[in-house]
């Protein structure tokens, strides 16, 4: 298991790298200690009397939980795998568990980040591909489920259609088809209300108030 | 929002106030009682009617129709989607706030005020706001049970919600309803909390401040623009100053920006329609800081600034306070300035102003200095009621000072005061007589008055049912008659007035009966007028006031009864019909008027035996050897002349006696 304690030249590092104070980054670092520990004893055992697979970090299920569970962010699936997979996970990349540092940072955004953080984040939650633009097939993956089905619709689909149109049209300010993070942050910038368009990947300003309220009680 | 839909009108009888407010008198729009807003939505809906016959209505209307559809069909980011459209569109427009309403939007957008998620709760806010100016929304919102909620956000921990919130609620409280639900759901105190604000982000530029010092700003104005609105109910100020708002709207008025200070004075100047207020004006020092704003080229601070001074000037400290920080000299170049005569609500408060802080010697003079009278007497040919009896009112306050009197002539204000009195406009009415009244007391001005047969005009406005005004045309009767060429012959000549007099003598306005004695004391002054009104039945109907206790009235009531002892009978008359005693008791009043004319009028009622009788049998006389002193030189005369005729007789009676 690595450091039972967080090491003085990690807590420097992280400390001027995100939003949190040093008390802050203590008491995550031991959330962070004891959602693994939880997590490693729950894991499934893959052959039996073997040990299970070790778990080195925030996995994939349990990084669900926390979004749930602590921040009420409930959300499209297809929202919540892309936070995951676009979590900053630092040089080495990748996309498995989430270390400590990784944690920490991306956490700072989530709940304490800049305009530009989010709007960087949440850019990067939506270009489902990675190429840089968020296109019309994406937005409808991923406002797919957002309108209910009326039982008289003859083409469920054609009310998410209509609403892609809209918000492209709104935020196309280069009016390539497509939107690019200049068009995504000035669009913003102009009407805040978009900065989730196209579904919640940020917990709201009053659970992340709460939540960190919580870690400086402790 | 339009700044000048917020004047009221009040009245008398609004029933809002008790007696002694001060009586308003502007343009206005209608006021917003549900009394008065069908006949304006009639009108609109026949417009609405025509319009979707005529098959005019813009793509538009169908477009918002389909965003509120797919934000009730959507979850929160389909909702914060279309919302975000929706806010694209003018929702100032009639047609586009008709969409909203008519697909139910409004259902909608109250339910987002319910919702947890901050983003829902802004946008929802924000389309409300632009929608609620219209006046069926306004309504249908508030039955929507939108107040408690709008309330509970002004206590929301985000700022944007808390101004978006407070500027609903202004829209919203131009309906009665709304602000007793206001009031009720705890929103007042709420409201006040906004205005507290650091004095530094008052008088600080808006470059020199930090984002955060800048929203504070926002927040204090939108909390002044929500109480604005509220305060249209007597309660509502009631409960405002039970809740502390007095200090915190004297900081506010410190204010060097106009978008703070524009609802801020408006605030304060429907406020101070309490007495409470007005007193707080003088109290907490706002004076200076009223007469700084009034200075302000913006037309509608004036206006309210106008308006705030015109309520607290009935208070002679305030308006020494007024002077000395230089607003008459404001308010005059306001009335002078001839741009801003178009500008009607702006007129009226500024001459009603003016008015209320004529009323001291000391601004007189320094509305004299000022040359205020010419430019006053300019305005009398204004179109507007409410203009012309504030100027008419100030022209009044001048002319107790006997050099406007002539002022007034040559400016050539006669003419137009008297066109006036064809007017029908009672508060109008109630002033112009004041004015001539003073005026008649100076030769030139009368001469002019019965040239252009004032003295018949304000005769006939006896007729009218206001009490004030049958008041104070008895009141300008005195002089003019006391100083018309030929008055005697002149009075006989108006058909019927005499008999209109007394008349009037019957009625029960003790303040109508007052002024209506002085005119018949000095009507009765010529003898055949005497005659005529004898012949009316004056005696009798004097003598039936005489059990009065009040002491105006009695004052005025013993000088009639003196002049009027010198005719035929009319002495044994009122000896018969029992006025003596209650006379004689008139001695026991402290008040020195009325014992100079109970004094001459016993000395005049002296002359006929019997009645001296009845004096001394009342103990008149402990009372005469007293007022026989007095250094009022026609009571110490009218005493001596009383004592003397009972002594003659109570002679005269020895003699007698001796004899046989």
């Amino acid at each position: 298991m690595p450091y039972r304690q967080l090491k003085e030249k990690t807590l420097e590092m992280l400390y001027r790298n995100t939003h949190f104070s040093k008390n802050e980054l203590d008491a995550l670092f031991t959330m962070y200690r004891r959602l693994v520990t939880s997590a490693q004893n729950a894991a499934p055992t893959s052959v039996i009397a073997q040990p299970a697979a070790k778990i080195d970090g925030i996995d994939q299920n349990t990084f669900r939980d926390v979004m749930h569970n602590t921040f009420d962010l409930v959300t499209e699936d297809v929202v919540l795998d892309r936070v995951w997979l676009t979590w900053e996970r630092g040089v080495n990349g990748g996309e498995g568990a989430l270390k400590f540092e990784a944690w920490a940072r991306g956490l700072s955004v989530l709940l304490r980040g800049t305009d530009e953080e989010k709007k960087s984040h949440c850019f990067a939650v939506y270009d489902m591909n990675n190429d840089g633009y968020i296109t019309r097939d994406e937005m409808f993956t991923l406002l797919k489920n957002s309108l209910l089905k009326q039982p008289g619709d003859e083409d469920p689909d054609e009310g998410v259609r209509d609403l892609v149109e809209l918000v492209l049209r709104k935020m196309d300010i280069d009016k390539d088809g497509k939107l690019s993070i200049e068009d995504y942050k000035q669009a913003v910038e102009q009407e805040p209300l978009l900065l989730e368009a196209f579904g919640q990947c940020l917990p709201s300003k009053r659970h992340a108030a709460a939540f960190i309220k919580t870690l400086v009680n402790k | 929002m339009a700044e000048g839909d917020n004047i009221s009108t009040f009245s008398v009888d609004g029933g809002q106030d008790t007696v002694g407010l001060p009586r308003i008198v502007m343009v206005t729009e209608g006021s917003d009682t549900s009394a008065s807003s069908p006949s304006s939505t009639s009108s609109s809906e026949d417009n609405w009617a025509d319009l979707i016959k005529s098959s005019e209505i813009p793509p538009e209307y169908w477009h918002i129709q389909k965003l509120v559809k797919y934000m009730k069909a959507g979850n929160q980011t389909a909702t914060m989607v279309a919302l975000s459209c929706l806010k694209d569109h003018d929702l100032t427009i009639e047609v586009n706030q008709r969409a909203i309403q008519e697909i139910g939007g409004l259902e909608l957008l109250v339910n987002l005020l319910e919702t947890r998620d901050l983003c829902c709760i802004l946008g929802g806010l924000a389309v409300l706001r632009d929608i609620t100016p219209n006046i069926e929304i306004r309504k249908k919102v508030t039955d929507l049970g939108a107040i408690p909620l709008l309330v509970g956000l002004l206590s929301d921990p985000a700022r944007d919600v808390q101004i978006l919130a407070a500027e609903t609620i202004a829209n919203l409280g131009r309906i009665r309803k709304s602000r007793k639900f206001c009031r009720k759901f705890g929103g007042i105190p709420k409201l006040i909390d906004l205005l507290d604000i650091k004095e530094r982000c008052l008088i600080t530029q808006r470059e020199e401040l930090n984002q955060d010092e800048l929203q504070f700003l926002d927040i204090s104005r939108a909390g002044a623009k929500a109480l604005w609105s509220m305060s249209s109910s007597q309660r509502n100020r009631e409960a405002m100053r039970k809740y502390g708002m007095i200090p915190l709207i004297a900081r506010i008025l410190k204010t060097i920006h106009l978008d703070v200070a524009v609802p801020a004075v408006g605030l304060l100047q429907l406020c101070a329609n309490e007495t409470s207020f007005q007193l707080a004006i003088q109290t907490e020092k706002m004076v200076d800081d009223l007469i700084t704003h009034l200075a302000n080229e913006d037309k509608d601070l004036k206006t309210y600034c106008s308006l705030a001074i015109y309520k607290c000037a009935s208070d002679a400290i305030t308006r020494d306070m007024i002077r000395e920080a230089g607003g008459l000299e404001l308010l005059v170049e306001a009335a002078q300035d001839s741009t801003n005569r178009a500008n009607k609500p702006l007129m009226a408060a500024v001459t009603g102003a003016l008015w209320k802080c004529a009323n001291s010697d000391a601004s007189v003079k320094k509305l004299d200095n000022l040359g205020a009278v010419p430019i006053l007497v300019r305005l009398l040919d204004d179109e507007n009621d409410g203009v012309l009896t504030n100027v008419a009112g100030a022209l009044a306050e001048c002319a107790k000072y006997p050099p406007n009197r002539d002022k007034i002539r040559i400016a050539k204000g006669i003419p137009m005061l008297i066109h006036h009195l064809n007017n029908t406009h009672k508060p109008l009415l109630e002033n112009v007589p004041l004015v001539l009244m003073e005026c008649a007391r100076e030769h030139n001005c009368m001469i002019e008055i019965d040239e252009l047969d004032g003295v018949r005009l304000i005769w006939s406005l006896l007729k009218n049912d206001s009490k004030k005004v049958q008041t104070n045309a008895a009141l300008a009767l005195s002089p003019c008659v006391q100083n018309a060429a030929d008055s005697g012959e002149m009075v006989r000549s108006f058909v019927g007035a005499l008999e209109l007099t007394v008349d009037l003598l019957d009625s029960d306005d003790h303040n109508v009966l007052s002024a209506v004695c002085a005119a018949i004391a000095t009507i009765a002054r010529d003898h055949e007028n005497l005659a005529v009104i004898s012949d009316h039945g004056v005696v009798a109907k004097l003598s039936k006031l005489v059990s009065t206790t009040d002491d105006h009235l009695r004052g005025n009531l013993g000088v009639a009864i003196a002049y009027c002892c010198d005719w035929a009978q009319n002495r044994q008359e009122f000896g018969k019909r029992g006025a003596i005693t209650p006379l004689v008791n008139y001695m026991t009043s402290r008040d020195p008027n009325v014992h100079r004319a109970t004094a001459l009028a016993l000395y005049h009622l002296s002359f006929y035996s019997i009645n001296c009788v009845t004096m001394h049998a009342a103990g008149v006389v402990q009372f005469l050897l007293e007022t026989i002193g007095s250094k009022d030189p026609i009571l110490q005369e009218a005493s001596a002349g009383c004592l003397c005729n009972i002594r003659k007789l109570a002679l005269a009676t020895e003699k007698i006696k001796l004899k046989q």
